[in-house]
């Protein structure tokens, strides 16, 4: 069933996040990638269940915080503008991925950005990497 | 054929709608009303770096440290007594991005948390409180790049400027101070104890505009891996 494949995605995603971030302090956004490709497959509100998981995991605080509510939104916005370019699927993906993580840098982590440009670079290269995985296990169960 | 099966996933879809919108209003109920089940399954997904960060290894390695204070006479002579307001915390989530570096203690306002007061590891300096809640704190560690600590190092307590971020170190050291590996770098900051350990000095270089000496830090503990802290009241 596609939406249990891709809830077990997204686990495998927030493991791989905690893991990475907890052992070397850099933070990949493996599950932001996850939910951006996972909104080319799932319906809207299949895509609402598994961003509200994701937060609910991922947020920090008590408080829901201006950072969790965009990195909600990115993936809600993915999924209405999937059609809205003229290129392959995958391609489509990883250009939401990269930007939605820039776009994320720019407004909360410029300081990041600039100081330790190595972090975001493997931040960016990790995540779209991992999305084009997840594109490709989704699109084997996806009709042609 | 394949057509078929999506033509039929798509109603089952439809036919369970009711019940995947119940379940998004739960889950959006619990993200809202009770984040602490997110920080329980976090904790169950997250692994346990022991690593350095393993108490008795620290507690020998703090020996150590408080071993060459006590014979920096200077040092040893301005260190007051540790003061008994400090309040044991347990780090219940970590911030998930490059943005920052905090992390989540289990004492708030109810347990007389306040804005500003230093965070412990071990006798050693890891951040301060950013934010208070009923409940819970944030803090901010000495690894966030807004972090700013002034401090002091080795036994002549030369004066310098701590900045945080992913390779800390202590800036805007007087070019005439005499520094070497391994000096104490410790808080001299009025908002915080006195004297509170923050790191050893690894290497010392000329800042960019040749004005002042930098010295890149080490620290014996990994801040990943901490798992329980002490808050000054």
């Amino acid at each position: 069933m596609r939406i249990l494949k891709a809830f077990l995605l997204l686990v495998v995603a927030l493991i791989l996040q905690f893991f990475f971030g907890e052992a070397t302090g850099v933070w990949i956004s493996f599950v932001l990638a996850a939910l951006i490709t996972l909104s080319f497959f799932v319906s809207f509100v299949e895509l609402a269940l598994l961003v509200l998981l994701a937060v609910l995991v991922l947020n920090w605080q008590p408080a829901v915080s201006l950072e969790i509510v965009v990195f909600a939104l990115l993936p809600i916005a993915a999924f209405l503008l999937r059609g809205s370019l003229p290129w392959q699927p995958w391609l489509t993906s990883s250009f939401f991925i990269f930007l939605g993580l820039f776009a994320l840098y720019v407004v909360f982590g410029l300081k990041t950005l600039i100081v330790n440009p190595n972090t975001f670079s493997v931040d960016i290269l990790a995540s779209l990497l991992f999305g084009v995985l997840v594109f490709h296990v989704m699109d084997k169960s996806a009709p042609k | 054929m394949d057509n078929a099966v999506f033509t039929s996933y798509n109603e089952l879809v439809k036919k369970n709608i009711w019940i995947l919108g119940a379940l998004v209003v739960l889950a959006a109920l619990l993200v809202l009303l009770r984040p602490q089940y997110g920080w329980r399954i976090r904790s169950f997904l997250a692994p346990d770096f022991g690593g350095k960060s393993d108490v008795g290894a620290l507690a020998l390695e703090n020996e150590a440290l408080k071993v060459e204070l006590a014979k920096l006479k200077n040092i040893k002579s301005q260190l007051p007594q540790r003061p008994a307001n400090f309040l044991r915390a347990v780090v219940l989530s970590r911030y998930p991005m490059n943005f920052k570096n905090e992390f989540l203690i289990d004492a708030g306002v109810r347990d007389g948390v306040s804005l500003g007061k230093a965070v412990t590891f071990g006798g050693v300096l890891v951040g301060e409180v950013g934010e208070v809640f009923e409940r819970t704190s944030l803090v901010r560690t000495i690894f966030d790049d807004d972090f700013q600590l002034a401090v002091r190092i080795g036994v002549f307590g030369v004066d310098a400027l701590f900045t945080g971020g992913t390779l800390p170190k202590a800036t805007l050291i007087p070019q005439p101070a005499r520094l070497k590996e391994g000096d104490i770098v410790y808080s001299a900051s009025p908002n915080f104890p006195y004297g509170l350990a923050v790191g050893e000095v690894a290497d010392i270089e000329s800042s960019a505009d040749q004005l002042f000496q930098e010295a890149t830090l080490n620290f014996v503990y990994d801040i990943g891996g901490i798992k329980t802290v002490l808050v000054s009241k």
